[in-house]
């Protein structure tokens, strides 16, 4: 309870452009918004002593036609700027764009605008996470030895079993499970990362806490990232649910940062 | 160390908590991945470690363990009088169901009936021996908690139309959808019978649907009810939640649909 863990929160979002529900799209210019997630991001770095993020931005995985050379991406940009090192910037392509041009900006994001990983998000996008449309994506990824962080679900274009595909076409590019099949495809996570050694789980989303003590047990802490799918007020509340599971102190440890420290090449503690 | 955080620990103590949702055996989440079944004692020690007044309890595990498991939480019960409130978990499907409703409700001082659609096979709505089942929980004044969140077994709208029929019976959403269900508030709103239950799915906020119409609870052993606990108190911390609407979701509205007295546990 009172230690501290060396955090790395491998999901988490701003919210600058676009959003899922139109209802929850802020309702301030770009700029005010992207002021605003700085803003909250500063505040909720120091107020919980998190050590480092992984952050992409939800507007160019909603819009399907982008309104700029990047969709907002460019937003993750300035936030990075701004945070010191504490964020690293996960890019989101748009894989309905020519496969010539999705594999061209996903590399400019990675070369010259410093994004550390790719985040796709297939319910939000609407692609099955297999498709070659997004072969392009993954070329660049294994180019770069970068990961590629998925939502996962039990929608048809994400469950666990579409990451075992590309994963196994694509072995060396860290596949992470954004989270673990979430509330009904628990079934399919531990199968899936059987199949393919580069599947990894974020914790986020899921609450079953059977089913992580087994995929550490199986596949070791290594291949679990923590993750709030935030930044949000329940961090205290995501890191009980990993101090309390039954496995032990060091497992933990990797669970909670450095495993994802390890894939985002961060430095550790 | 780099970062850091040391969790901001606020059990208050005159806040009453009461678990709407825990079993014994094993739940439904569990039961596929283990054998373990877990006993009242460690229920119990569980609710001490993480601060837990009071519990509703039902059995869990595999849909033939049902007669087996409401037998071990009326022991349970007996056991731990003070803490435990025995939910019997009834299936349809069940020739006997009528009669294990009136035994543990009246006999055993059950407070409560638990239906799992999901793993006992039938449908809200589309089962008529449900309608019998509600008119004895409409007759003995004791809730109804209904696993949710998959269709389509259990969906909130399902919720609000029987909700609706049966407007004298209390209706408990458990996991409030799961987080996979997009109708969940305005099922809600739709009826002043259907109660939101926040294991897994989270806590929804009592502005959007009403005072008194959210309650606490883990799922335990699927969660960690300390984990579950805390969603509440970060709640309450970030400011989402007033004083007030913290307690009736933590305990009060609860102890209010059981007709008990919130009591502190001795710990």
């Amino acid at each position: 309870m009172e230690k501290k863990w060396f955090i790395v929160d491998a999901h988490q979002h701003i919210t600058v452009g676009s959003y899922i529900y139109a209802s929850q799209i802020p309702k301030v210019s770009m700029e005010e918004a992207l002021r605003k997630e700085v803003e909250y991001f500063k505040a909720w770095f120091k107020k919980y002593g998190v050590a480092y993020s992984a952050v992409s931005n939800i507007s160019p995985m909603v819009d399907r036609v982008w309104r700029t050379r990047h969709g907002g991406n460019e937003a993750v940009v300035e936030l990075t700027k701004q945070m010191n090192g504490k964020v690293i910037g996960q890019y989101v392509p748009n894989v309905f764009e020519p496969p010539d041009v999705v594999r061209e900006k996903t590399e400019e994001a990675i070369r010259d605008l410093g994004f550390k990983g790719i985040k796709l998000h297939p319910w939000v996008s609407a692609f099955p996470l297999n498709h070659p449309m997004v072969y392009p994506v993954f070329d660049i990824a294994a180019k770069y030895r970068i990961p590629v962080l998925s939502h996962s679900s039990r929608s048809e274009f994400c469950t666990p079993m579409l990451f075992a595909d590309i994963a196994m076409r694509y072995p060396e590019v860290p596949i992470i499970m954004g989270h673990m099949g979430k509330q009904h495809l628990h079934y399919d996570v531990l199968p899936a990362m059987r199949l393919a050694e580069n599947i990894y789980l974020e914790t986020s989303g899921s609450k079953l806490q059977v089913l992580l003590e087994k995929a550490v047990k199986e596949f070791g802490a290594e291949r679990v990232l923590f993750g709030t799918d935030g930044p949000h007020e329940l961090l205290p509340a995501y890191v009980a649910r990993i101090e309390d599971l039954d496995v032990s102190e060091e497992d933990k440890e990797w669970i909670m940062g450095k495993s994802a420290a390890k894939i985002f090449k961060l430095p550790m503690p | 160390m780099v970062g850091g955080l040391i969790l901001n620990q606020t059990y208050k103590k005159d806040f009453f908590v009461l678990d709407a949702h825990t079993h014994i055996g094993a739940s439904y989440l569990t039961c596929y991945f283990t054998d373990k079944r877990w006993s009242a004692d460690e229920l119990v020690k569980e609710m001490d470690r993480c601060g837990v007044d009071m519990a509703c309890v039902s059995g869990g595990g595999f849909p033939h363990e049902i007669k087996k498991m409401n037998k071990r939480v009326s022991e349970a019960v007996r056991r731990y009088p003070d803490r435990l409130i025995g939910f019997v978990r009834l299936s349809p499907k069940m020739s006997d169901v009528l009669d294990d409703l009136d035994y543990y409700i009246r006999e055993e001082g059950f407070k409560g009936i638990k239906l799992h659609p999901n793993q006992d096979g039938f449908c809200l709505l589309r089962e008529p021996m449900l309608e019998l089942i509600y008119e004895r929980a409409a007759k003995y004044r004791v809730p109804v908690l209904i696993h949710s969140g998959t269709e389509p077994w259990s969906v909130a709208g399902q919720f609000a139309d029987q909700a609706e029929m049966f407007p004298e019976v209390i209706f408990i959403m458990a996991h409030s959808g799961l987080r996979n269900d997009k109708h969940v508030v305005e099922s809600a709103r739709r009826v002043p019978n259907l109660i939101l239950e926040t294991s897994i799915g989270g806590v929804i906020s009592p502005k959007s649907v009403g005072k008194d119409r959210v309650v606490y609870g883990s799922d335990w052993p699927t969660t960690s009810m300390r984990s579950e606990l805390q969603e509440v108190y970060d709640h309450r911390n970030a400011g989402h939640l007033t004083d007030e609407e913290t307690r009736g979701i933590l305990g009060e509205t609860m102890a209010g649909i059981l007709g008990i007295k919130p009591k502190k546990a001795v710990r």
